[in-house]
């Protein structure tokens, strides 16, 4: 008797270990869009430090910027029964209606973030309860930027006596990198940080733009074929693409060594004291306030950045899902951190300079 | 009780069962694995080109969004003096450059007044309410895609693009792009070549509103069709409507929040798939078939020696020794062996069978000649007396007859040692007999022989007549009365018989009873003479011989002797 219930043990091992193999009941599904993108990497990890005992997850869902894999790969999860959240970096933010309405045939809720989704997205009865946007607010961070480089010229009357006019004319010409085309967080940096700009009272020229796709391998090649010595102030649309327009500065200047620097910089007075690097080209204003980009601030080749704040980002995507999944309560935020607007969460930045 | 199955059937039932479910489970595996191998392979082939079909799309999309971007970049810089003609004369070159482009035009963001356009433009004021409008100024980082608003005769399918402008410099003057495209003549030239019949490919809203179909009798998404991508959203899936099964894949076209649907005929592969199913279900009846049939061979291989045996075995149970399998039977080693086995053990019982045969063959001519010795002795001193006897009162003639008939008698008594003897002689003897006696007591008795012709031919047992004779001559005559002894030969049907006659006392029937029990019976010693010949004939002839008597108290007797013909014939001892 002893025998055969060892031995029924024995035939259920498999089974139990089938089991034991099968993972959680239910897990948050993680979707990125690319996965070399430093800030959005930084946001992930802040948010599963935060899932790390809530909630299970897969993040293995990087899109590598194709908006049908991705479409793809959330089909997947949605086939998955243990699926019970999506969180969404989309690539496409257009797509974003059709992941809402497949995802809406299994019930399962989607907080998007970084990527915002139209409003008439969230327009339907099920995504008003079930789809959240978590992001920064690029209209503040445009505007942030911009108040970055007036401290630096010390206001708009100053311009000229800065240093950093470098004809003399007294307008800014201004080279913009900008994230991606239809990226609201690109649009609207590029638009804010301008207009910000004429309000604080400059006349501003806008001598180049290009897109460089977040990356800062872009970055560098498009200054390569853009960068002109007239260039007086550059804007990038996040640190990534600012660091590559400083791989290119750097590479420039140990290439001529000394020659170059000297001619550049003949507009500034002389005082005898070494000119920073912004002073010897121009300078470069990111946002994001990545750990690269604070390194590039310390060693003074990064003029200043606007602080996209993942952590923070990342808490309040935590506290979205909490609410979606346990009917939690959504916390009330400082005014100056979080601007709720519907089922849109935009956090502010803040400007982060060499201390 | 049931009765027990052939080997052949033990044999062919279940391995032909196990057969046929091998084969069964074989067809079926292959079946799933061509089914379902053949329906991925070309469900991921009918994926790929609808990928492919989306992929040009969007990078034909990507160009028309340049467009859009190249004419914000322009429109930033240029002056506010020269913005209408500027403007008007950048259109009309991306015009010549983009073909499809119908027209290009600006509309003033605040109001929608008419700014600027290609020599072509209507130079209409756009209205606010117009969607490719408000949703520009609603969202004006985003390029709107939307269905056409003015309907064209000459162009069946066209699209407007439309974007909002932001004028750094001065933002009064923000605009609001609008570009019309005819989609026509793109989707001949990007849409998918064969979707085979039925099969089609539309452009949609997220609305669910139509931009192209290529259902040329409908110009919008049909309902079924509308259900279908609407149960589906984004992904792909297998359909049947129409009469007809489809792979819809369905999926967003980036950048432009439309969607695309590609319906690709895949009948050819359920007809594939049952044809295969066809061939295998035929191939595999065919190897059943052909399996049963071998099978079959080799059962018969296996049993017909068995069954040659098992019929030769039915013939030993019905005590046929002669059986043997002269012809070797071919079959397994099993079945040589066991037939040779049989062969020598059908061997060993025929010589067992011949040896019992010899032995009671010697045992019976023992006995007989042991029965005929009894028979000579004292006729031979008797007549030897009565030779002597007639040599004494001088009748040498006589003598010399006797003797001459005494030697013929033993000459044939002796026979070279043989125990069958021609009828003739026997007759002969019988006869030569009666004469010795007939000498002997002088004229008391006459004697007749009768042999019916065509009895010459028949051989007997010996000395069978000579002892009736006798008994006849001993007990049957009468006292001073003329004996009568009529010996007779015949043939009568299957038997040979020998009548013995005498006209003497005769006997009672109780008499007679007694002495025919005494035949049987070994410890009887009566009738001396007529048991020894009953025996002999038994013991030579069988069953089928016998003696009978036939006696009246004061007639006479008659014995006759009954011997089967067809053991009257010469026969090697």
């Amino acid at each position: 008797m002893k025998n055969r219930n060892l031995r029924r043990t024995l035939l259920l091992l498999p089974f139990l270990a089938l089991l034991a193999c099968q993972s959680p009941a239910s897990i948050a599904q993680i979707f990125i869009y690319d996965s070399t993108d430093t800030f959005i990497g930084s946001l992930r990890m802040a948010l599963e430090r935060k899932l790390d005992g809530y909630l299970p997850y897969d993040d293995n869902h990087y899109a590598e910027r194709k908006q049908t894999t991705q479409n793809e790969q959330t089909i997947e999860a949605l086939n998955d029964s243990r699926t019970k959240i999506l969180v969404m970096n989309t690539v496409d933010r257009l797509a974003s209606s059709a992941l809402i309405e497949k995802a809406e045939k299994k019930n399962v809720p989607i907080i998007f973030f970084n990527r915002e989704p139209l409003a008439s997205d969230f327009s339907g009865d099920w995504a008003q309860k079930n789809c959240f946007y978590v992001g920064s607010d690029p209209a503040v961070e445009g505007r942030l930027q911009a108040d970055i480089a007036n401290q630096l010229f010390g206001g708009a009357a100053s311009y000229s006596s800065s240093g950093y006019d470098k004809n003399g004319d007294g307008i800014v010409d201004v080279a913009i990198l900008k994230g991606e085309q239809g990226h609201q967080d690109a649009e609207q940096r590029s638009e804010n940080c301008i207009s910000r700009l004429r309000a604080l009272g400059y006349s501003v020229n806008i001598i180049e733009s290009a897109y460089c796709n977040w990356e800062r391998g872009v970055a560098k090649e498009t200054m390569k074929s853009f960068y002109k010595p007239s260039i007086e102030l550059l804007f990038s649309n996040n640190d990534d693409m600012a660091l590559g327009a400083i791989d290119y500065l750097q590479e420039l200047e140990s290439a001529s060594s000394g020659a170059l620097t000297s001619s550049i910089a003949s507009s500034f007075v002389s005082s005898g004291e070494e000119q920073s690097f912004a002073q010897r080209y121009f300078p470069i204003i990111g946002v994001d306030d990545t750990k690269a980009g604070q390194a590039a601030i310390d060693a003074g080749t990064l003029a200043g950045t606007v602080l996209n704040n993942a952590s923070k980002q990342a808490n309040v995507i935590f506290d979205l899902m909490q609410h979606v999944l346990d009917q939690k309560a959504i916390p009330d935020y400082p005014a100056g951190e979080v601007v709720p607007s519907g089922n849109f969460y935009h956090v502010l930045g803040q400007i982060v300079r060499k201390k | 009780m049931r009765k027990p199955s052939s080997t052949k059937k033990k044999l062919i039932v279940p391995t032909s069962l196990a057969f046929v479910t091998l084969v069964a489970a074989m067809i079926l595996t292959a079946y799933f694995l061509f089914s379902s191998s053949v329906t991925s392979s070309t469900n991921e082939q009918t994926l790929a080109t609808s990928q492919q079909v989306l992929t040009n799309y969007e990078s034909y999309f990507d160009s028309v969004i340049t467009v859009s971007n190249n004419v914000l970049g322009h429109y930033s810089n240029i002056n506010e003096a020269d913005l209408v003609s500027g403007m008007k004369s950048y259109f009309d070159t991306i015009e010549t450059f983009k073909g499809e482009i119908l027209s290009m035009s600006l509309y003033k963001a605040d109001g929608g007044a008419y700014l600027s356009g290609d020599s072509s433009s209507k130079q209409n004021n756009a209205s606010v309410n117009d969607v490719w409008f408000s949703d520009a100024t609603i969202n004006p980082l985003i390029n709107i895609f939307s269905p056409v608003t003015t309907a064209n005769p000459n162009v069946s399918y066209t699209f407007t693009l439309s974007k909002y402008l932001t004028y750094e410099k001065d933002r009064k003057m923000d605009a609001v792009l609008k570009v019309d495209f005819d989609f026509a003549k793109i989707v001949d030239t990007i849409s998918p070549a064969t979707l085979g019949e039925g099969g089609r490919f539309i452009i949609y809203t997220k609305g669910y509103q139509t931009i192209y179909t290529s259902n040329t009798s409908s110009q919008t998404l049909t309902d079924s069709e509308k259900a279908l991508v609407q149960n589906l959203v984004i992904g792909s899936t297998t359909v049947t409507f129409e009469n007809h099964h489809f792979y819809l894949y369905a999926a967003t076209i980036s950048n432009t929040s439309w969607r695309v649907a590609i319906f690709t005929n895949q009948d050819a592969l359920s007809t594939a798939i049952a044809r295969f199913t066809l061939i295998i279900a035929f191939v595999g009846l065919g190897v059943v078939a052909a399996f049963i049939a071998v099978l079959n061979i080799v059962a018969n291989s296996i049993t017909t020696p068995i069954k040659r045996l098992q019929k030769e075995m039915v013939e030993i149970e019905s005590l046929n020794y002669e059986t043997s399998l002269q012809t070797e039977i071919s079959g397994t080693s099993e079945v040589v062996e066991l037939n040779r086995s049989f062969n020598q053990m059908m061997g060993r019982i025929s010589e067992l069978t011949a040896s019992i045969v010899s032995e009671k063959e010697e045992q019976r001519k023992s006995e007989l000649k042991a029965l005929q010795n009894q028979i000579n002795p004292h006729f031979l001193y008797n007549t030897l007396d009565s030779v002597m006897a007639m040599i004494d009162k001088g009748e040498n003639e006589k003598a010399e007859d006797m003797i001459v008939a005494l030697s013929k008698f033993f000459r044939i008594s002796i026979s070279k040692g043989r125990n069958i003897i021609p009828l003739p002689n026997e007759i002969e003897h019988a006869r030569n007999y009666l004469l010795i006696q007939k000498m002997r007591f002088g004229d008391s008795f006459a004697y007749t022989i009768d042999v019916e012709p065509g009895l010459e031919k028949f051989f007997v047992v010996k000395l069978i007549l000579q002892p009736l004779v006798e008994n006849s001559i001993g007990h049957g005559l009468k006292e001073g009365e003329q004996g009568r002894i009529g010996i007779r030969a015949y043939s009568d049907g299957d038997f040979v018989k020998f009548e013995i006659k005498d006209n003497g006392y005769g006997m009672t029937p109780e008499k007679v009873n007694e002495l025919l029990k005494s035949f049987k019976d070994d410890t009887v010693y009566q009738g001396v003479g007529l048991k020894n010949v009953y025996q002999r004939i038994r013991i030579y002839y069988g069953d089928k011989a016998d003696v009978l008597i036939h006696s009246e108290e004061d007639v006479g007797t008659t014995i006759t002797v009954v011997i089967p013909k067809e053991g009257a014939i010469e026969h090697e001892e």
